[in-house]
């Protein structure tokens, strides 16, 4: 099958946006692929992230709700029992409790309010403002710019905009080879072509896939800019009237002043109710607005985190335990479950672990095509027709984009290192596991710059990534006692597993280096012959001495 | 091969073409969807259909910018839509 070639104008100004959109986001997209992969594996990671968590699963309906508030109004003097606050029940890859709440301060603002128990033996393991361990939950955060004040979700919703835009043209710029070149797939040849293909074929493999993120991301990261025009134009201006479409109990409004209630229901007794109605859909999380006033309401969230539609909530009145609102699952209505999916499709909390290892695969293949897509732009620009000054600046910027987002390996593998090096019971440690994570990477960067060719550039940061992947295992061992022997004896899947994890990686990342990147692979011989015999042919190359900063890795080191 | 400079556009159309994409695009995204909802007795539906389609719609219009050989036509062609389905929205208020 032969696709029809583009019209050269259409062809060009498609190509010409594709490539400028492409270079402008792919610092950021590479990272929000990069650590949102990671990131899927958030709930996985807990236990091996803090040791205090490695306790045996007890059922969640043996958990006592109300001891465990109790509990943390006890230990804080200032919680503020009629704010909003909810408790994150026991599950396999988490079995402690987490409690999320605020306090009031002294001058009536409110500080965040993060307490973890165990729910056998109730003792408060952590309680502050932060929990004590924040490693998988930075990644995550960094995987939409969290970390830079109020515009960096915008900015990573309008990455994945754009990357939307970059897939349209993307797939209108290479209509004509997608197919011919998909059955072509080679590693071998130029390595302008070696790119090509990875890109072109690549890309077409994971296509679905990137429409699934393209879209969602640009909705988690904008959905302002969907929601507040819609409620000026359809509902006179009431977001609460939009947000209750996708929302349950969202449209009830709290009245500070409510009179007090004493004996409302518990959280033990809603809990009950919805856990028999749905023995197969685990509460994820139950939660209160108003709690001990006549308006307040107590609601559950639940998922089997299996089916697409698997999740639902279900909000009942505090003062006399009626169910006010409801999305069930599995029965639930086009409205009150098509936006869920999205969700989930962009969280993965469907179809279980092995499905989140597709979308890891996915996601590292996409890193791959943002990166391939860079060193089309670079190699395709690497020559004579181009001024020594524009060579240099894509060199430069070709370098810059490779330290940046190839230092995200070894700096993923030293947050799991600072995780275990900073002591679980030093206070502020997030803090200290945060510094030393971004300024680990700043520092990688900066190293990389000095590194002239690529293949150096890749070739180091895969031997720093896997030195400090080894040390993982290792050090959870020293640290906690859990080495790997005693986690897979024990029973321990999931601190077992992501130790493994680190070590494969680690050893197969220093095989790799050893007996692939280092050595004069075949592809690049072959290349520096066949480049070696077009210089001849076309003479005037000859003469043009390569500066070293112009000195790519086809070059014989 | 980097795209053949003769079949670009100029600085200025360039600057037409981007902003009636982005700001155009949205806009005419925007309004189709709720001169849809304007029309529809299921508000709530189509608002949540929205989350699927219009970030489609947007880029799809800003693609067809670029593809528009001049910028001030795709102003001109996107202003009428918008024009349109607030008409529209505003005859059903």
């Amino acid at each position: 099958m032969k696709l029809k070639a583009l019209k050269p104008r259409l062809h060009n100004a498609m190509f010409h946006t594709h490539t400028v959109s492409g270079i402008v986001i792919s610092f950021a997209l590479f990272i929000c692929f990069y650590c949102g992969a990671v990131a899927l594996f958030m709930d996985e990671l807990y236990q091996w992230e803090n040791p205090q968590a490695r306790v045996d699963y007890i059922e969640p309906t043996t958990v006592d709700y109300d001891k465990v508030i109790n509990l943390v109004d006890e230990k804080t003097k200032d919680f503020d029992k009629s704010g909003f606050f909810g408790i994150v029940p026991p599950s396999k890859s988490n079995p402690l409790v987490t409690f999320y709440g605020r306090s009031q301060r002294e001058d009536g603002g409110f500080d965040r309010l993060t307490a973890v128990l165990n729910p056998k033996t109730y003792e408060i393991l952590s309680v502050g403002e932060e929990p004590n361990t924040h490693m998988a939950r930075t990644v995550y955060e960094l995987h939409y710019f969290h970390q830079i004040p109020v515009i960096g979700i915008y900015l990573s919703g309008f990455v994945a905009f754009f990357f939307l835009f970059a897939i349209f043209t993307g797939l209108l710029t290479h209509w004509k080879n997608i197919i011919n070149r998909f059955y072509a797939f080679t590693t071998e040849g130029k390595w302008k072509s070696i790119w090509t293909n990875g890109h072109l074929s690549l890309g077409l493999i994971t296509l679905p896939f990137q429409m699934i993120y393209a879209v969602t991301g640009a909705l988690l990261g904008l959905s302002i800019l969907l929601l507040a025009p819609s409620a000026i134009l359809m509902f006179n201006g009431d977001t609460t009237e939009v947000i209750k479409a996708v929302v349950p109990g969202a449209g009830i409004t709290y009245d500070e002043n409510a009179a007090l209630v004493d004996n409302g229901v518990s959280f033990n007794s809603v809990f009950e109710k919805v856990s028999t109605a749905y023995p197969d859909n685990k509460v994820t999380y139950i939660y209160a607005n108003n709690f001990g006033k006549e308006d307040g309401t107590v609601s559950v969230r639940v998922d089997d985190h299996t089916g697409i539609a698997g999740d639902g909530t279900f909000v009942y009145g505090y003062n006399d335990g009626v169910l006010i609102d409801a999305i069930e699952p599995e029965t639930k209505s086009y409205t009150e479950g098509a936006y869920n999916v999205l969700i989930k499709l962009h969280y993965v909390t469907y179809g279980g672990v092995f499905l989140k290892i597709i979308y890891f695969i996915l996601a590292m293949i996409t890193c791959y095509i943002i990166m391939s897509g860079v060193m089309i732009w670079r190699t395709a620009r690497d020559k004579p027709t181009y001024t020594d000054k524009q060579r240099r600046f894509h060199h430069r910027v070709t370098k810059f984009y490779l330290a940046v987002t190839l230092s995200l390996f070894p700096a993923v593998a030293l947050i799991f290192v600072a995780n275990k090096l900073v002591p679980l019971e030093m206070a502020g440690r997030v803090f200290y596991v945060n510094s030393i994570f971004f300024s680990g990477w700043l520092l990688l960067i900066v190293l990389g710059l000095f590194w002239n060719s690529y293949r150096k550039l890749n070739r180091n940061y895969v031997v720093i990534g896997s030195i400090f992947g080894l040390c993982i295992p290792v050090l959870n061992g020293v640290v906690t006692g859990d080495w790997l022997w005693n986690t897979i004896s024990k029973g321990q899947h999931f601190v077992y597993s992501v130790d493994i994890t680190w070590l494969i990686i680690g050893v197969s990342g220093l095989l790799i280096s050893r007996y692939y990147l280092s050595s004069k692979a075949k592809a690049e011989d072959t290349m520096v012959k066949k480049k070696r015999v077009k210089q001849v042919k076309t003479g005037p190359i000859i003469q043009e001495e390569p500066q070293p900063v112009l000195q790519s890795f086809s070059k014989t080191e | 091969m980097p795209a053949n400079k003769k079949h670009l556009s100029s600085p200025g159309q360039r600057v037409l073409k981007i902003t009636a994409g982005i700001l155009g695009g949205f806009f005419v995204t925007i309004f189709f969807h709720n001169a849809v909802g304007s029309l529809i007795e299921q508000k709530g539906a189509l608002i949540i259909t929205t989350a699927y389609t219009s970030f489609i719609l947007w880029a799809a219009l800003l693609v067809l910018a670029f593809i528009a050989k001049n910028g001030w036509k795709v102003w001109g062609i996107y202003l009428l839509l918008i024009i349109i389905f607030a008409g529209i929205i505003f005859l059903n208020k």
